[in-house]
């Protein structure tokens, strides 16, 4: 009896010791071929380098007491629980297979950076993301209004864009609650505005992605007419017309889970061709447009450019 | 001879298991090329949420866990009790406060209070600790933090909220059941108790290590399911339609805490998760994700129901529920 307690005792160390390796191995192959980053923001990586390090540490450290030959005495402790796993096989069986999915899913599967149908999914933030609805009371009424908006555009188009017009107006002028829950600091949009504001053509680089569309969402009036070099994925929207695309980009916080995509509309009958998901560098002049009730920045292109999609796909708050 | 044999085959599952990592920590695709299989897109995209999401909330966990496994070892409950003030409803606040010093999260905290109550301590100051340990703490401080720098009031509601509703929380349930036992005793635990006394020889670290190790694979398990349910609905789930459901700021509310019991998430991680849902819904139905999640889930019902007799869970899950969703109506009306 007690040698087989002992015996079962060292085989449940040793699987958890592999187990443990195995994660270890895990992210230290995401760190080694730098796919981290399409999993988790930089500043989130030393969490990841100690939690690997723990694996790692545990993991050894278990593998070599699972060959002790009295372990049921060597980690017999004070603390009255019971160690041994409770149940019977196959529970035993599913709950090690539990850890072993994501080793197994994270080394064997291709990596893949999550594309347009998660998009479709999280739906797009037009600008920097700080108009966002706020959501829940006001998402169900917006929805029967933007069908209304739909067929009050089809019967009558120029009056639709007036009065839509005058909406935007009003919206802007409502202290809204939409700000409300974001108590971000405006000052420095207003000074990144004059910085830019300064300058006819604007390079949008991965580094300054939010913060530049932000600017330009919050001071649109600003920038109409000058010329803005882009990059993202192509993404269409229901409702868009055949010329029109979002490029979209994912902006991550901490992980792909929270990830929100931002998008800036672009409007040419060149880039109706192009597939969604391909990667183009477009470079237009900014235009203002409506959509959905909202009022926002349109790039109309000059140049277009198919180009591979970037090592890390995302773009980072801050 | 017979043990001989399954011992061999023990150890040859544990050996190809270690190859299987091996080869695919070398090779990855190739594997799959060479055996022909095809995985659709969306589940891929279903494969790094997943690991995302697991990646991020793993080092938080282990944090917790080795805290919580150092408390285990060097923090004897003799000790905790005599600390423990004997009033029945001014040790409420203390018991509240004794759960921002356990930086465990919901998995964890609830063997140390299930182990506190049979050394005696009262029920009530239990099931403070019980809602409180998972919200107050410093890592799930930390984590919100990072998750809603924009809006650090969630931060302080959700601290805020998880102090007060553990205590109102408490007094309901001592109202309810005032200092009964409503414990289930295993009997593996009496076994537990007899074998408690025998060696305590042992080096203290290593029993750290131990109890690190094993409570991870003890709460892994759900932190896995939960990371992988979320991750298929976030994959799947149009959130447009989830926010679309209801008008109303109190039907978006019950929406996020269904959500938040049915996702399981470490309250250590959820911030992140529900920092995702920011542009669905309200900052009100958010707190009530936060704030409820770490009291109540699917996962540590489970655990609940194991340790505590049922009436009594129930009496917890229905106080819990009612308390939760009445005090974010009122944050939403008076603060928000």
């Amino acid at each position: 009896m007690e040698r087989e307690n002992n015996a079962s005792l060292q085989f449940h160390m040793f699987l958890r010791a592999i187990i443990m390796i195995g994660f270890s191995l895990l992210i230290m192959k995401f760190i080694l071929n730098e796919t981290i980053q399409l999993y988790i923001a930089p500043k989130m990586l030393p969490f990841v380098y100690f939690g690997g390090a723990c694996f790692f540490l545990i993991g050894i450290f278990q593998f070599f007491k699972s060959l002790s030959s009295n372990l049921a005495e060597e980690i017999e402790c004070n603390c009255g629980a019971d160690h041994q796993m409770k149940g019977s096989f196959v529970r035993k069986t599913i709950i090690y297979l539990l850890f072993i999915l994501p080793i197994v899913g994270g080394l064997g599967l291709p990596q893949k950076v999550i594309d347009s149908s998660v998009a479709a999914n999280r739906g797009i933030q037009y600008g920097g993301g700080l108009y966002t609805k706020p959501p829940g009371s006001s998402a169900a009424a917006e929805d029967s209004k933007n069908t209304q908006d739909v067929d009050a555009f089809l019967e009558d188009p120029e009056g639709y864009l007036k009065e839509m017009d005058e909406r935007v107006k009003n919206e802007e002028n409502e202290p809204s609650d939409e700000m409300v829950g974001y108590s971000m600091d405006h000052s420095k949009y207003d000074e990144l505005a004059e910085k830019y504001s300064k300058k006819t053509h604007i390079n949008v680089t991965d580094k300054n992605y939010l913060d530049v569309i932000t600017t330009i969402d919050l001071n649109l009036d600003q920038f109409i007419g000058k010329t803005l070099t882009i990059k993202g994925f192509i993404y269409r929207e229901p409702g868009f017309e055949d010329n029109q695309v979002v490029l979209a980009r994912f902006g991550m916080n901490c992980c792909v889970a929270d990830a929100n995509v931002y998008g800036t509309m672009v409007e040419g009958d060149k880039i109706a061709s192009l597939e969604t998901d391909t990667w183009v560098e477009v470079t237009g002049t900014i235009e203002e447009t409506s959509f959905n009730g909202q009022r926002m920045m349109l790039l109309k292109p000059d140049q277009m450019e198919r180009i591979d999609a970037p090592k890390d796909p995302y773009v980072y708050p801050y | 001879m017979n043990s001989w044999i399954v011992n061999g085959i023990k150890d040859l599952v544990g050996i190809l298991l270690f190859v299987i990592f091996v080869t695919l920590f070398l090779f990855n695709t190739q594997v799959l090329d060479y055996f022909d299989i095809v995985v659709s897109d969306t589940w891929l995209n279903v494969n790094v949420l997943f690991l995302s999401i697991l990646l991020e909330a793993v080092p938080f966990v282990l944090l917790g866990v080795f805290v919580s496994a150092l408390i285990q070892s060097f923090v004897s409950e003799e000790l905790l009790q005599k600390v423990l003030p004997k009033h029945a409803y001014l040790g409420l606040v203390p018991a509240a406060l004794l759960g921002a010093v356990f930086p465990v999260c919901e998995c964890a905290i609830i063997p140390v209070v299930r182990r506190l109550i049979k050394k005696g301590m009262p029920l009530q100051f239990g099931v403070v600790l019980l809602m409180a340990a998972p919200i107050l703490n410093p890592i799930v401080a930390a984590s919100t933090y990072y998750a809603f720098q924009n809006d650090l009031t969630i931060l302080y509601l959700r601290m805020g909220l998880g102090f007060v509703l553990s205590i109102v929380i408490g007094f309901v349930m001592y109202q309810l059941f005032k200092n009964t036992n409503q414990l289930r005793w295993t009997k593996e635990e009496l076994i537990g108790r007899t074998s408690y006394t025998t060696t305590m020889k042992r080096s203290k670290w290593k029993q750290t290590l131990y109890h690190a190790s094993d409570e991870f694979f003890d709460m892994g398990k759900y932190l896995i399911v939960g990371a992988f349910l979320a991750s298929v609905v976030n994959g799947f789930l149009d959130r447009n339609v989830l926010a679309s459901l209801t008008s109303s700021e109190g039907g978006s509310t019950a929406i996020m805490m269904g959500f938040a019991f049915i996702l399981s998430l470490c309250s250590e991680a959820d911030a992140f998760v529900a920092s995702s849902f920011s542009n669905q819904f309200s900052s009100t139905s958010l707190l009530a994700f936060l704030v409820y999640g770490p009291m109540l889930d699917l996962k540590n019902l489970f655990m609940y129901l194991a340790y505590f007799k049922t009436k009594f869970v129930l009496a917890l899950v229905i106080t819990i529920s009612i308390v939760t969703f009445c005090s974010i109506m009122l944050v939403d009306k008076f603060l928000l």
